[in-house]
């Protein structure tokens, strides 16, 4: 089973173009400074997070703090809810 | 690194603002609210503000709306706008005979299910294409009862935005509303700038984005445009949202147009 740490690292693997990535970064990498994603990328990743582990970010509770470490973002992930299923377009 | 902080702070804060990230479904049938109207109804800003107060504005950054439009948010289309601003623009739009549209940043997708169905009223467009790097729900929904509407799931940032732009050749009108932050919204502007005849963008006035006005500030300042601005304040409140429209000169076919009018 997939962990999130590994799902956080696979996606941000997946934005940078470079696979080898996801076996490199260790569960400390900062992703503002140490991996230099942009507010567009940071977007883009909290998309495929959601998509991914299947779940809604509340970002009311996301302090920027928990992007200074995968561990500690996806300690946050994990407590998120699941994402509801997609209501019918009206 | 201040910069990029300061740019992921922002986006942080913006977030906040919205309900999360996926757009919501919107209640497509107050289109015919708009298909019920004359044009002559719709050529005047009072009738339109009234109109887009019953279509339902977004209630999202609600602290960015007067108490007195409250009731209307959270409801119908959830046009995010302000409806003193979006009527005077709509207005101006149905003088200008638009051709074709295309919007970025649709979010729930209101404001572009009104902006082509009022722009229809008064010429059929030949295609309106709502782009966004996020799926929205409602515009399945909108392109079953508009076959001339469609949804470019596109990152204006990448080739494909590139590709989407070579494939149309040419639009009319593109309205741009995505990510609000400045060097993306000036590359944009420069991606459009062969393609499009008219350049609108939103948030000029906004204090949470004062790159969007910078952007727009250089547009003005380039002569290419008559520029007209739609940015009324409601008392009390911002400066939020504002509107700028630019028409190239040649488009707007008078040379001596002023180069910037206020609304």
């Amino acid at each position: 089973m997939t962990t999130t740490v590994a799902a956080i690292k696979e996606i941000l693997a997946g934005l940078r173009g470079t696979p080898e990535l996801a076996d490199e970064l260790a569960d400390t990498a900062d992703l503002v400074d140490g991996l230099s994603l942009d507010s567009l990328e940071m977007l883009q990743f909290m998309l495929e997070l959601e998509d991914r582990l299947a779940i809604r970010i509340d970002f009311d509770q996301l302090e920027f703090s928990y992007l200074r470490s995968i561990r500690t973002l996806a300690d946050f992930l994990d407590t998120m809810p699941a994402r509801p299923p997609p209501a019918p377009a009206m | 690194m201040g910069s990029k902080t300061s740019s992921l702070n922002a986006q942080a804060s913006r977030w906040r603002m919205l309900r999360g990230l996926h757009p919501e479904p919107i209640d497509l049938a107050r289109v015919a609210l708009i298909r019920e109207r004359t044009p002559a109804y719709l050529a005047q800003p009072g009738n339109l503000e009234r109109l887009v107060l019953e279509l339902g504005l977004n209630d999202e950054g609600l602290e960015e709306f007067p108490a007195e439009l409250h009731p209307h948010c959270g409801q119908g289309l959830r046009i995010w706008q302000y409806p003193s601003q979006f009527a005077g623009y709509l207005a101006k739009l149905a003088t200008l005979g638009v051709r074709s549209y295309m919007e970025l940043g649709v979010r729930h997708g209101g404001s572009f299910v009104a902006t082509v169905e009022v722009l229809e009223r008064f010429r059929r467009l030949d295609f309106a294409i709502a782009v966004d790097i996020i799926r929205c729900p409602a515009m399945a929904g909108f392109a079953r009862i508009n076959p001339r509407v469609e949804f470019a799931h596109v990152n204006t940032q990448a080739a494909e935005f590139g590709a989407l732009l070579a494939r149309l050749g040419s639009i009319d009108l593109v309205f741009v509303d995505s990510h609000h932050e400045e060097a993306q919204c000036r590359r944009e502007i420069d991606a459009l700038a062969g393609v499009a005849n008219m350049i609108a963008l939103h948030d000029i006035s906004n204090i949470g984005c004062p790159g969007i006005g910078t952007v727009w500030n250089e547009m003005k300042a380039s002569g290419r445009f008559a520029c007209f601005e739609y940015a009324g304040q409601y008392a009390g409140m911002g400066p939020y949202m504002g509107i700028g429209l630019a028409v190239k000169n040649e488009r707007l076919g008078v040379n001596a147009a002023p180069a910037v009018e206020g609304a």
